[in-house]
Formats: structure tokens, C-alpha cells, sequence
């Protein structure tokens, strides 16, 4: 049901479809203008750690033409941690600055992390079969996902893997999913399917 | 570098009942939920805001960042 009810004198009473939410409890750091800046994960390690990095953004930002090399680096990399650079470009404002090896890595870690996005994002309408596939080939190509990718990802990969009799695809995956929720109440259900996935591929 | 400080909003954005088979509540009954909701030791422990004018004002003159939470009566 969607209730609309809201107390008389409530001076803003979309703000939150305003900023671009769409349930409650939703939580951001906004800038003084009311431009939302970042959406911080559900724990306070991930809170305080997108309040530093908000913090940093918005110095940055500030510096605009007079910002240095290293302060424009700077706002490159903590732009790429929040996820605010579009996929696209990421490459190209890699380009023209000087980064170390471990940015270089970060960039790169980002740039599969986004063709991942990119597969999932569109994953309704392309259907499993060929999100599986599609995911599987980045696997395929020697590319990793970060620790930031949902276990949709594997889920999705461990399907496929499944289907292709591909045992040890599925045992990679399965580990990864393993690894992560074993133990884990919400997951009490699932990884035993999962299992049921692994052995599906094992079986000849 | 001069990192910018945090000012808590809480914006409470309509104060809606969780039963969906309630009858619309009166006005009274959605304040007592907001004034409820506004006592719980979440917001009291802190010195939050729910004037989204005033926040951002007070943000603009410290120099802060806005960190807002939407929530409403029933809602952690």
C-alpha cells in the first residue's frame, strides 16, 4: 500500500523522492546546498569511513582550476572509491594523470568492476543464461571481481557453471559463496543449494 | 587538510502508520507517533536537526557536511 499520510506541517513532504530515494530508512551525507554527495553502507565503519571520504571530496572539489596534480589525482582516485565516475570515463581521466602502480591496479580493479555492473545491470532483460555466460567470461578473461561485488555475481556464474558441467568454474564460485555466508542465518537455505549447483556440474 | 565536520539531519518525513488495514490516522495520532519517534535514544544521544532549512544554514556557517537519515514513525 502506498500511504501518503503525513503530519500537516511537514514543510518538505517528498524531500526524500526529491534527493532521489525511494524508502525509508535511507541515509546520506549531503553538501550545504542539499546536493547529495554519497550514500554510506548500513555499519558505522562504513559510515565513518564515506563521512572521510566525503569530507576529502568536498575539500577537493573546492580547490576547482587551482588544484594541483596531486590534489587533482587525489580527487580522481577518492571520486573513483565513492563510485562517482561514470564507467566510461574512468579510463580516459585515468590517462591524463599520474598515478602509481597500486592506482593503476585500483583503476583496474574498478574498470572490471564496472563491466560487471554494466552485465548485472542489464540482467533482467538479457535473461540468466546469458548473464551467466557473459559474467563467466569475465572470469574467462583472467579478470577478478573486487570484494565489492554482490554474491549475485558468483550466484550467477555457479549457474552457469552448473549447466555447462563446468566442475571447476563451480567450485570457484562455490567457495567464494562458502566463504562468505557460511554461518550466516539469511543464508541458511541457500547455500545448500548452492551445494546442489556444485554437484550438478561435478556429475558426469 | 581541513576536513569538513558533520552535522546530523534527521528528516522526518511524514509520520505513517506500519498496519497497511488501519483507517487513515488523524493528524493527532501522527504527531504522537512523530513526538514518539523523536524520544527514542537514536535521536536524543545526538544533537540532530529535523528542520531541513535550519541544517543547512547551520551546516553552511560551520562548514560542515549534512549527513540526513529520512526516516519516518514506524521505521528503525
Amino acid at each position: 500500500m502506498h500511504n501518503t499520510s503525513h503530519v500537516a506541517d511537514e514543510p518538505y513532504p517528498t524531500l526524500l523522492q526529491d534527493k532521489g530515494f525511494r524508502a525509508f530508512p535511507s541515509i546520506c551525507f549531503m553538501d550545504t546546498e542539499g546536493n547529495v554527495l554519497t550514500r554510506p553502507g548500513r555499519s558505522v565503519k562504513a559510515m565513518a569511513e564515506t563521512q572521510a571520504q566525503t569530507s576529502q571530496l568536498v575539500a577537493l572539489r573546492a580547490k576547482g582550476d587551482k588544484a594541483s596534480a596531486t590534489q587533482q589525482r587525489d580527487l580522481f582516485l577518492v571520486e573513483l572509491q565513492l563510485d562517482l565516475v561514470k564507467a566510461d570515463e574512468i579510463q580516459a581521466r585515468a590517462d591524463k594523470l599520474t598515478l602509481s602502480e597500486a592506482d593503476k591496479k585500483f583503476v583496474a580493479q574498478k574498470l572490471v568492476d564496472a563491466e560487471i555492473g554494466a552485465i548485472m545491470a542489464k540482467a533482467q532483460k538479457e535473461g540468466p543464461e546469458k548473464t551467466g555466460e557473459a559474467l563467466a567470461g569475465i572470469l574467462a578473461a583472467g579478470k577478478t571481481p573486487s570484494d565489492q561485488i554482490s554474491s549475485q555475481f558468483w550466484f550467477a556464474v555457479l549457474n552457469h557453471a552448473a549447466k555447462q558441467k563446468d566442475a571447476k568454474l563451480a567450485q570457484r564460485c562455490y567457495d567464494v559463496l562458502e566463504k562468505r555466508h557460511s554461518g550466516d542465518k539469511q543464508f541458511e537455505r541457500a547455500l545448500p543449494e548452492w551445494k546442489k549447483l556444485l554437484d550438478e556440474a561435478k556429475a558426469k | 587538510m581541513n576536513l569538513l565536520k558533520l552535522l546530523p539531519l534527521a528528516a522526518l518525513l511524514g509520520a505513517l502508520l506500519p498496519a497497511q488495514n488501519r483507517s487513515e490516522p488523524t493528524q493527532e495520532e501522527l504527531t504522537k507517533l512523530r513526538t514518539e519517534k523523536l524520544a527514542k535514544p537514536v535521536f536524543t544521544k545526538a544533537a540532530w536537526l529535523t528542520d531541513y532549512d535550519k541544517a543547512r544554514a547551520k551546516a553552511k556557517q560551520e562548514n560542515k557536511l549534512l549527513f540526513t537519515y529520512f526516516t519516518r514513525s514506524y521505521a528503525h
